[in-house]
């Protein structure tokens, strides 16, 4: 097994087992400008512990059954994929089947951080100016956040920065209700947080290098802490690793030291027609990066919509599971003169392995659709292969 | 004797709060159907007489006639002279098939009739309720109006 990470001759990460340390060291890249103004607020903010007390926190919270896209951040970024995580949890508990939100905008940490700093603010497309003087630190509290296979994507292009009138109309419902919170790194409030349903993001500091990770459980009888990290499921145990809670109160674990933890607040959002699209590949080989897939309605005139691949082409990630919103032209419910279609195809641009669809469903709230092609089970589909789903 | 003179728009008029995909929006010959979860504000725009034969016109009555699905009821009516709010019915709780004829569930006396000086807005407050499992709640609105009078 190998403990360094290289490329192979296609330029995947070769990712058998890595540690943490030799992890951030090769492929993260702390983002100065981010970390800068998270020191500023860190200097500036006093932790706050959990507000209520939780008088018996339960033996085991685990909010992960609540994440399902395992990001891949590649390159740097990390504070911004952890806290997507934290996200996403959030909106899966209060809302089930809410979008993956995106990057693709890079609207917290990149894309236009730069006028967001020296300018006090940003125009969004739709003419409001968001301010960075009136009480907001992060856009995406006027502003929000847009949404997985919503903006165009490049694959050799992480953050595009395009804004699109479909991201403008969606991402007032992803916001943060208040500036994001510093809290005390403890393992007993860690606790606290989790139990109350707060995942935790976590900066972990090496010598020379920053990373941020997202706490996402705890095992009293075990005494760990699970994370998950943002370089896709191949990483550590499907994508997490763990902390003892020793070490939280150390603040250290082996070379990597604790740095600073934060939570958000969320406004929770509404429900949306949404689909829910889990792909497998081997263990052996298989790549996600394989697979294309594309979301439309039958008989519409508009182009069929591009949800996946996202940019990172050195994902080496198998799994994909993965909701986006619906084309915004589909009106809810679909039906037999109203369907939804998933087009999928398997590039083979990665491996030959090919893999299998489990998982195809829309969903507008609480009421469920299941693609009928996978009422005897999921569907197989080989390299270079074509093929289409239907909901209903 | 006062003079009576109705106004009324058709239910593809009602506009939204806020934008968002949350919502789901079909607007046929009969009527528009919005479907989504939680609470909303929808709107109607109603011609406004304010001053007919020389005279000014008093609001004597509000109508929006509706259809309700699954746990969707509406819960306020407000009436709006411009930004001026005239009355308010909340605490309200109706829901079911309200959409052919006039009755006491989609029809409200203004009293006393209030002078309109600018426009007639309507603005009906609708809970979807909670996300369900069966389908998704909705409303659809046929048509709202108002009578005015004169002396």
């Amino acid at each position: 097994m190998s403990k360094n990470l290289k490329y192979s001759s296609d330029n995947i990460y070769d990712i058998d087992s890595v540690d943490l340390e030799r992890t951030v060291q090769d492929i993260i890249v702390p983002d100065r400008v981010v970390f800068e103004e998270l020191d500023r607020i860190a200097k500036t903010t006093e932790a706050i512990s959990v507000p209520v007390a939780i008088r018996a926190p339960p033996s085991k919270v685990d909010l992960s059954k609540y994440l399902h896209y395992i990001r891949y951040q590649g390159g740097d970024g990390c504070w911004g994929y952890s806290l997507l995580a934290v996200w996403d949890i959030m909106n899966e508990m209060a809302c089930p089947y809410s979008p993956n939100l995106s990057l693709n905008l890079g609207l917290f940490i990149h894309r236009r951080r730069d006028l967001w700093e020296k300018q006090g603010g940003i125009n969004s497309p739709d003419g409001r100016f968001h301010s960075k003087n009136k009480g907001h630190k992060w856009l995406e509290l006027s502003f929000g956040c847009t949404t997985e296979g919503t903006e165009p994507t490049i694959p050799s292009v992480r953050w595009t920065g395009w804004w699109t009138k479909e991201g403008v109309n969606e991402a007032d419902n992803y916001r943060l209700k208040k500036d994001i919170q510093k809290i005390t790194v403890s393992s007993q409030q860690f606790i606290n947080w989790l139990a109350a349903g707060h995942p935790i993001q976590l900066t972990i500091v090496g010598k020379d290098w920053a990373h941020v990770i997202a706490v996402v459980g705890y095992d009293s009888v075990k005494k760990t802490f699970t994370y998950v990290n943002s370089s896709g499921d191949r990483w550590g145990k499907n994508g997490f690793g763990e902390f003892t809670f020793s070490e939280v109160d150390k603040k250290k674990s082996g070379l990597v030291n604790m740095g600073d933890a934060w939570i958000i607040h969320v406004i929770p959002s509404r429900p949306v027609p949404a689909a829910r699209i889990r792909v497998t590949t081997p263990e052996d080989g298989g790549r996600r990066m394989n697979v294309n897939l594309w979301l439309s309605v039958e008989g519409s005139p508009l182009p069929k919509r591009k949800i996946w691949p996202a940019w990172e082409w050195a994902d080496s990630s198998r799994s994909l599971h993965y909701t986006v919103r619906l084309p915004s032209e589909f009106i809810w419910p679909p039906s037999q003169n109203n369907c939804l279609v998933l087009d999928l195809h398997d590039s083979g641009a990665f491996s030959e392995t090919g893999g299998t669809l489990e998982e195809f469903t829309a969903a507008f709230g609480g009421h469920v659709m299941k693609c009928s092609g996978l009422s005897k089970g999921p569907v197989s589909f080989k390299a270079h292969e074509h093929k289409r789903f239907y909901i209903p | 004797m006062a003079k009576l003179q109705a106004f009324w728009v058709h239910g593809v008029s009602a506009q939204i709060e806020r934008e968002g995909y949350f919502i789901s929006k079909r607007r046929f010959g009969f009527g528009a159907m919005f479907n989504t979860h939680g609470a909303e504000w929808f709107h109607f725009d109603v011609p406004t007489p304010v001053i007919l034969d020389g005279q000014r016109s008093s609001l004597n009555k509000i109508f929006v006639l509706y259809r309700t699905e699954g746990t969707a009821k509406i819960t306020a009516i407000h009436v709006y002279d411009a930004s001026k709010k005239i009355k308010a019915y909340d605490n309200l709780s109706l829901s079911g098939d309200h959409s052919k004829v006039i009755d006491k569930y989609n029809s409200w006396v203004i009293t006393p009739p209030p002078q309109m000086i600018f426009g007639l807005g309507i603005s009906v407050h609708v809970d979807f309720g909670k996300a369900t499992t069966g389908s998704v709640p909705g409303i659809m609105f046929v048509t709202a109006g108002a009578d005015f009078t004169t002396p």
